[in-house]
């Protein structure tokens, strides 16, 4: 057996915790940019708060148990950068 | 079970090892003392019963409006200026009415005012760090020393909240492994545990987990949600929702309920009386006058149930003429379901949703959930004992530290009693953390059986003697509060110790007997410690 491989494992574990942590800020950060406000005018806020820790977890198993890893990676890759344009644009406009 | 679906089951089932040996250890801490303070509230009335905290809805007609004026004179006169605009809580604590004023600039301190409720004089004046007002009132330390533990790990500022924040997200993601891996079937939920020791901790810690999963998913979002808003998530949305203007998002949250052009400055009093009124059988929980003294003064009078933490209710009163003007929705002026949501999501957390009920019910789930992490560590220690008998070692030091948490319980509330004064959180401190080294290092070094024996028997000593300190302390005992009507329910908590320490005591008892009725048998090759575990080799 290869004595590298829990280690390997283990890096691989931490490295999609920490992306994935990104990923789940920027795609929070954007959902503020397209929810709807609500009568208090602050819903979309709470939403995203409250959709952060669910979007983590879910985008960490979708890439941890991944199959075809390169794939998954583009995609969330891709779901990361769709979801970055929206908040940027709020400061260009 | 197609070839994909095996080989995701197999990295989800390492992951979810490895990821419960790394967190389970701090998490085992945040739950044990999470479990303590869904009953804190009582617990820190336990701590002050020879000094009740008074009713404000009770307080002599006038009293709030004279102790507003008398602390705006007193800090008006300590910082030599004018007083200004500024947001006012007032609540009530163990023996004084409180006030904190918030400082114009400083979103980090605030001035604190504790008023004698009997005479109206000023009991002490300070300005404070929330962190700082924590520590520094011994009687209160005791809650308050729980609560900073599950909140942060001690640890202060955003970097506590970051930890419990990952602890929370680790929970939630083996929550999410663990239900991939050992899908809850009919079967499993009622299948009882085998009689092979490491089976049997295999088998119980499947069967528990699967049936604390939905409380574990509530718990672990929910303190996701606490911690990671604080810490991150909230200056973030600011920049990106509000483009930084953090006014701009304080004046949403409290909402425009049109407040009459004026100068003048309401009295608070009838306020509390209308609220009475509007509220029937309910508690006044706290007041907030905004802006009080500016142009959009107004006054915020919370009403409660005590326990039933979705019966609060705020009302919201003119602070220039003290007119009733609405109720006020959870966030901002108007109800929303992201108002409703956030209503839900601190008592899904805390357990007060419906009462001492639900309550009960979450400690015991808290509990639970370390005695999920606990059969962990047991099981890993056993499945090391030949394999690397360094990893059992450290195995059995955490299991002997999850074992020794009543013992950390029992030192830090004897530390709290005999180190009433300025240096009591050091004191809990090292308490605390001291008998967890020191459980942890007895779990190294001792058998499992005698270590477990030991450290159940020393929880329940600690435990049995916390109503003494009690009374070493305040002065009362558990039958002489029975007589006492504000402190009568702190009496509950002394049989909850009591209680506590019973069931210890018969664990401790009863684990011999236990222990000669499970095989101490090795695995045969390839069978399974849990039922359902997928090869990982």
């Amino acid at each position: 057996m290869n004595s590298k491989a829990p280690r390997r494992r283990w890096l691989r574990e931490v490295l999609i915790l920490l992306a994935t942590f990104v990923v789940a800020l920027i795609v929070s950060a954007s959902m503020t940019t397209f929810l709807p406000e609500g009568p208090a005018r602050i819903d979309h806020v709470i939403f995203a708060v409250v959709a952060f820790p669910l979007v983590w977890a879910l985008a960490f198993m979708l890439l941890l148990g991944a199959q075809r890893r390169r794939r998954a990676w583009i995609m969330t890759g891709a779901i990361t950068v769709a979801a970055l344009v929206p908040v940027i644009g709020r400061f260009v406009s | 079970m197609s070839r994909r679906q095996s080989g995701r089951r197999k990295v989800f089932y390492l992951f979810h090892r490895s990821a419960g040996i790394a967190s389970a250890f701090l998490g085992v801490i945040v739950f044990f003392t999470g479990a303590l303070v869904v009953f804190g509230h009582d617990l820190d009335g336990w701590a002050s019963r020879d000094r009740p905290a008074p009713s404000i809805a009770d307080l002599p007609p006038g009293f709030i409006d004279r102790a507003v004026v008398t602390a705006q004179d007193a800090l008006a006169a300590k910082y030599e200026g004018d007083f200004g605009t500024r947001d006012i809580r007032v609540g009530s604590a163990p023996g004084a009415l409180t006030l904190s004023f918030s400082i114009p600039d400083d979103d980090k301190r605030a001035d604190y005012v504790d008023i004698d409720p009997a005479t109206g004089a000023i009991l002490r004046a300070e300005r404070f760090t929330f962190s700082d007002r924590v520590k520094s009132e011994p009687r209160s330390s005791l809650e308050r020393f729980f609560v900073q533990l599950h909140v942060r790990l001690l640890v202060d500022g955003k970097l506590g909240l970051l930890l419990t924040g990952v602890i929370a997200i680790l929970l939630l993601l083996l929550v999410g492994t663990g239900l991939y891996v050992h899908w809850p079937r009919r079967g499993n939920l009622v299948r009882p545990p085998r009689k092979s020791m490491r089976q049997w901790l295999g088998d119980m810690h499947t069967l528990i987990g699967a049936w604390s999963m939905p409380f574990t998913f509530i718990l672990s979002v929910t303190g996701a949600f606490f911690s990671f808003a604080g810490a991150i998530l909230i200056p973030v949305m600011i920049v990106v929702a509000f483009g930084g203007d953090q006014e701009q998002m304080m004046a949403i949250v409290k909402g425009d309920y049109g407040v009459s052009e004026s100068e003048a400055v309401a009295v608070v009093q009838p306020m509390i009386d209308d609220a009475r009124q509007r509220a029937p059988g309910t508690s006044i929980g706290r007041l907030q006058l905004n802006e009080w003294g500016g142009k959009e003064a107004h006054v915020v009078v919370s009403v409660f149930v005590p326990g039933y933490a979705l019966s609060n209710r705020g009302l919201v009163y003119d602070g220039h003429n003290g007119s009733f003007l609405a109720e006020k929705a959870v966030l901002g002026a108007k109800p929303s379901v992201g108002g409703e949501v956030l209503r839900w999501i601190g008592p899904l957390h805390f357990g007060n949703l419906f009462g001492f009920a639900t309550q009960l019910v979450w400690m015991l789930l808290g509990l639970l959930t370390c005695v999920l992490a606990g059969l962990g560590f047991g099981l890993w220690a056993i499945r090391n004992t030949e394999r690397s008998p360094k990893g059992a070692r450290v195995a059995r030091a955490l299991l002997g530290g999850c074992a020794g948490l009543p013992v950390a319980a029992g030192a830090t509330i004897a530390a709290w009693g005999f180190a009433q004064g300025p240096r009591v959180w050091t004191a809990m401190t090292l308490a605390f953390f001291g008998s967890l080294v020191a459980t942890m290092i007895g779990g190294a070094l001792l058998p499992l059986g005698r270590c477990l024996r030991l450290l159940f028997g020393l929880g329940a000593a600690g435990l049995a003697i916390a109503p003494l300190i009690g009374f070493m302390v305040t002065g009362i005992g558990p039958f002489a509060a029975l007589k006492l009507p504000e402190a009568s329910h702190t009496a509950y908590v002394d049989l909850g110790f009591l209680l506590s320490a019973l069931l210890l005591g018969l664990a401790a008892a009863r684990l011999p007997g236990f222990e000669e009725s499970l095989e101490q048998t090795t695995l045969a090759p390839g069978e399974p410690e849990l039922l359902d575990e997928p090869a990982t080799t």
